[in-house]
């Protein structure tokens, strides 16, 4: 069953699939599926579709930081324990107008917090490839559905400072991060405004590419949306390549990359090189400030958003007396409904916007943001892309994640902080694997050159 | 004689200091933030806070003078909606359990 979502769309729109059937089948298998991986926090009880739409009988697994209209939505949080959203996210519906049908919510690290995955209240999900390790995060229900489905099946992620990437890479499935406003981010439940994509997370390019041109495009109800017009990004795949030129930042090859990862990738260099791309060094020596730029902006965003739970009008709410206080009561649902690393992310977020601290860290964080955009559009001059590894480790076991200290936790994004921060689109692509682990390659492009890095994409995904 | 804690002196000051996070300033942080934290909590946390600060620090070195701050990736116009009243399509207030028509029950405020 398992077949490229071109080819499935084709079979619905002639009929050759009997949607009833398809359903009731998908729905069995991910039943199965869930029991050994645990991809979902909610699998939905009835799967429906339209035979009409560019998206026309595909399954559609949404990360659970995205509202589904009276589907339970969670941001993998207990303080949202049974919030049904009265609406869909734009991205959601975006995809249900044209077909889809919505398989389940995905289990991911709360509100995004984590790089793992196992910052989930609602248990967490397994790699398929060797379920004792991490699918990554913060997307991991997301890609490991993707990659355990047997059907065709596409998700929609997001990303803030990686959470496309690192699970795309550990999983190896194709993962989108697009540029910063191109896809709304209406009924997406907040951890960073100014970081926030949507994104697809699928079993190749075209699918990759197929989702992103559905749930693209200016929103009305999202003042940050850009105001480009709608396209096609499957228009790209597998066009020419010849005579683009690609940077290959060396900050990106440090130590703090496994050696096996790097050779992964210096193949994929060389399988593009034969094809007649250009490659050549280059320095973007601030990267190194990436990672607590990324962390203080983030934290400080999600701190602001997260004022919101407080067991009022959503989520988990308690009973009290009437000698309650607001305060008693908000710290009470707050302290019962965050799991430890909000808790932490909240603390500091806080603390970094206090006065005394806010010039420090959170104004000096954005302006480090702002000359890490310039070195990013200074190599794009020069450059169609660049090319580097998506994480610097294989998927870690959970024994090996349960040691790590959150400093240790939040280096783990050395690569993927920086085009995240600047708002750049990157695209992961399986390339090989390590001790039979899968490898994810990244290509990072400038502002709205989805294009350019689903041209190369394609070609490498051709080349594995 | 008027005692304050050294940090939150310095925080009404507006003084750029050194990074100083200790438990005080962690309960003080907590109060602000709603959360309550338990004694191995905290004691956890301020180790585990300041490590993460010792990283953020590192931006102190970075020249940033006449650098605008970019708040957001993209420099844009943005696409602001027409000023026009638009009814609800769902009840703003369905998700709460503590709501009683038109309100929300609240805990006392004052």
């Amino acid at each position: 069953m398992e077949q490229s979502l071109k080819e499935h769309i084709q079979q619905v729109h002639e009929g050759s699939i009997d949607l009833k059937e398809f359903s009731a089948e998908v729905l069995e298998k991910s039943r199965e599926l869930q029991k050994k991986f645990n991809a979902f926090i909610t699998l939905s009880g009835s799967l429906e579709f339209s035979n009409k739409g560019n998206l026309a009988g595909v399954p559609i697994a949404v990360k659970d930081n995205l509202c589904t209209k009276g589907i339970r939505t969670t941001a993998g949080s207990k303080i949202l324990e049974g919030y049904v959203p009265p609406f869909d996210a734009s991205a959601v519906a975006s995809s249900k107008i044209v077909g889809a049908g919505i398989l389940g919510k995905t289990a991911m690290d709360e509100f995004g917090f984590g790089t793992f995955s196992t910052n989930c209240a609602y248990g967490v999900p397994k790699n398929p490839f060797d379920p004792s390790r991490s699918c990554g995060g913060s997307s991991g229900g997301s890609a490991c559905a993707v990659a355990a489905a047997d059907f065709p099946i596409a998700s929609i992620a997001e990303s803030t400072g990686g959470s496309i990437t690192c699970p795309a890479a550990f999983t190896g499935t194709v993962g989108i991060t697009p540029t910063y406003g191109l896809v709304s981010r209406w009924g997406l439940i907040d951890y960073a405004n100014s970081l926030d994509k949507i994104g697809p997370i699928t079993k190749t390019v075209y699918d990759a590419a197929l989702i992103l041109s559905v749930i693209s495009g200016q929103d009305p109800k999202d003042a940050t949306s850009l105001a480009v017009p709608k396209q096609d990004y499957t228009q790209y795949v597998n066009k020419d390549c010849k005579g683009m030129r690609i940077g290959i930042p060396k900050e990106y090859f440090s130590q703090k990359v496994d050696a096996r990862i790097k050779q992964q990738v210096n193949n994929a260099i060389d399988k593009l090189s034969e094809e007649g791309i250009e490659f050549s060094e280059i320095s973007l020596p601030l990267t190194e400030l990436a990672i607590p730029t990324y962390y203080i902006i983030s934290m400080s965003e999600a701190s602001t958003n997260l004022a919101k739970f407080s067991g009022l009008r959503y989520g988990l709410q308690e009973n009290f007396v009437s000698e309650t206080s607001v305060q008693e009561y908000f710290t009470k649902i707050r302290t019962d409904g965050f799991g430890e690393e909000a808790k932490r992310r909240i603390i500091l977020g806080t603390f970094m916007r206090m006065a005394g601290y806010r010039d420090k860290y959170y104004l000096k964080a954005l302006k480090i943001r702002r000359k890490i955009i310039d070195e990013f559009k200074g190599a794009f001059k020069e450059y169609d892309a660049l090319i580097a590894p998506s994480m610097p480790i294989l998927p870690p076991k959970f024994e090996e994640i349960e040691k790590l200290e959150p400093a240790q936790v939040y280096e783990m994004d050395v690569l993927t902080v920086a085009p995240n921060l600047a708002g750049m689109p990157t695209i992961s692509v399986p390339h090989g694997t390590a001790s039979d682990l899968p490898v994810g390659v990244q290509l990072i492009g400038d502002h709205l050159q989805e294009p350019k890095l689903i041209k190369l994409a394609s070609l490498l995904e051709a080349k594995k | 004689m008027l005692f304050l804690e050294k940090n939150k002196i310095f925080a009404y000051l507006k003084i750029d200091m050194a990074i100083e996070f200790d438990e005080s300033t962690l309960d003080h942080v907590s109060k602000l933030a709603r959360l309550s934290l338990n004694e191995f909590e905290k004691k956890q946390f301020v180790d585990q806070l300041k490590d993460v600060l010792s990283i953020f620090s590192r931006i102190d070195k970075e020249d940033t003078e006449k650098v605008l701050p970019a708040f957001h990736p993209i420099d844009q116009e943005g696409a602001p909606r027409e000023d026009r009243a638009e009814k609800w399509q769902w009840d703003p207030l369905e998700s709460s359990k503590l709501n009683e028509g038109k309100y929300i029950k609240s805990p006392k405020i004052v």
